[in-house]
């Protein structure tokens, strides 16, 4: 009977060996356009009319002011894993990048200043190297 | 003699499947939001910049928090990075379809969070800003990265043949032989190198007697075309791999004009080998082929040292192959046997650019 030695080999290789993608997307994505739509002294409800409600609401807190509304937070996060088994290395590898825009406001509740990251669409799959 | 060698055969084989299939490396890295733009940190300039040109400069922050009393604003921009390296053993040691149970792991799991604290006063002004990068990520990248082609030419000898070759062992039927060949690298990573190549290789037929009969076989020639992966690391790694800033700095490196010195490798190919027909001999006369010509699969490991330098690289190390059985030829001998297994010292020059 022939030992088929290199089909074991590649059984080994290719059935033990294999390559894993997947992805996770948390939350509404955030359409930059509508970011973009959001200026600087526009009241609360306008922009939660452009960017629906925020996940996160940072409070100031004052002493006569104590529920006062200081920023809305959006975020979406998308996260793109890869594993890759090479017969005895086992290389996993997460990027997660996210989508934020933070809308602060002044004491009238109109917006003072906007900041937005929108990097979820970058992440990659890929090998844990570089930097 | 045949019934020993077959028991180093079943051992080898079997040691091979535990070692390099139910052993594993495992490097698992985490990375969450992004590098941080030290550059747009450093233009922001205290007592001057305000929260409106950091935002601009440097995005949504990933936290914020509103200080009552002082009234002042702390952004929080962070970069995580997590590394767990580890070794994982398991059984049974091949994929099956079943479960297999990890008996005994080991690892260590490092985590950093990279930084940018920036506070700002109740007008909105810049009023402190702090840094923190970890050890790995202080040094820059000359060069950045991009990737470098290896042209690596490399001779080995057998140091023992196993398997079954039908009539006799394979180690009865060839003397031990050489093996020569090129192969082509493209190395994105210092630590990692894609490989593609070819490779001739003879063992010189024996002339065993066997059964009352004098045989003798001719040389056996194989031609082999294989892709596979590399895998190198400093030697130093092996003491300093539970230290995250060291490891990073292995893995991680980006560099390629940058002189890795001695490193240990290891290296997985496979592909096809093509055998050229061998004629045998009994007492003297021509009795066909014992193997007629055919393409079969063939697959290798092999680990060693090399030393590194800016343009190129020297190595050694030992290599173990399989080769598919070969297709029976149309003599009356018993050629109907198992794959070829070698075990050869391999050395050679990698030439990069």
């Amino acid at each position: 009977m022939r030992v088929h030695f290199t089909c074991w080999v590649l059984c080994a290789v290719f059935l033990s060996g294999c390559a894993v993608l997947g992805k996770q997307e948390e939350r509404k994505r955030i359409d930059p356009d509508a970011v973009a739509r959001i200026k600087k002294g526009m009241p609360k409800d306008e922009v939660t009319a452009i960017l629906g409600a925020p996940i996160e609401i940072i409070f100031s807190n004052k002493a006569l002011d104590p529920l006062r509304e200081h920023a809305y937070v959006y975020e979406h996060t998308t996260v793109k894993w890869t594993g890759i088994v090479l017969v005895f290395i086992n290389f996993g590898n997460a990027d997660e990048k996210i989508d934020r825009v933070m809308v602060f406001f002044d004491d009238d509740g109109k917006v003072s200043q906007i900041g937005s990251t929108l990097h979820a669409g970058d992440a990659a799959y890929g090998f844990p190297f570089g930097g | 003699m045949r019934r020993t060698a077959s028991f180093l055969s079943l051992v080898l084989y079997l040691g091979f499947l535990v070692a390099a299939v139910g052993c594993r490396i495992e490097i698992i890295r985490v990375r969450s939001s992004d590098p941080l733009n030290v550059e747009e940190y450093e233009k922001l300039e205290e007592e001057e910049s305000t929260l409106g040109e950091a935002l601009e400069k440097l995005g949504a922050p990933d936290e914020a928090e509103y200080k009552a009393g002082s009234e002042e604003d702390y952004l929080w921009y962070l970069y995580g990075d997590s590394l767990n390296t580890g070794l994982r053993f398991l059984f049974p040691p091949f994929r099956t379809g079943f479960y297999q149970h990890t008996f005994l792991r080991l690892s260590s799991e490092s985590e950093e969070v990279n930084a940018i604290e920036l506070v700002f006063d109740k007008e909105g002004i810049l009023k402190e800003k702090r840094l923190r990068l970890t050890e790995a990520y202080q040094e820059q990248v000359e060069g950045g990265p991009g990737w470098k082609m290896h042209l690596n030419p490399y001779f080995g000898h057998s140091l023992q043949l196993v398997g079954d070759a039908g009539e006799t062992d394979f180690n009865d039927t060839f003397e031990n032989g050489f093996r020569t060949g090129v192969s082509l690298g493209f190395q994105p990573v210092p630590m990692f190198t894609l490989l593609v190549g070819g490779n001739y290789q003879e063992y010189q037929g024996s002339s065993p007697f066997e059964n009352g009969r004098q045989l003798n076989f001719d040389d056996l020639q194989l031609y082999q075309f294989e892709i596979g992966i590399r895998l190198a690391a400093p030697v130093s790694l092996l003491v300093t791999f539970p230290d995250f800033e060291t490891v990073k700095r292995v893995l991680f490196e980006e560099d390629l004009d940058k002189p890795q010195g001695f490193r240990i490798y290891v290296q997985g190919t496979t592909g096809v080998t093509y055998n050229e027909r061998v004629p045998v001999k009994i007492n003297g006369t021509p009795a066909g082929n014992f193997y007629d010509a055919n393409w079969g699969f063939s697959a290798g490991v092999e680990a060693g040292f090399e030393y590194d330098w800016q343009w190129g690289a020297a190595y050694v190390g030992l290599q173990y192959q399989g080769i598919d059985p070969f297709n029976e030829g149309n003599t009356v001998l018993d050629s109907d046997g198992g794959a070829l297994q070698a075990v050869l010292v391999n050395g050679g020059v990698t030439v990069k650019w």
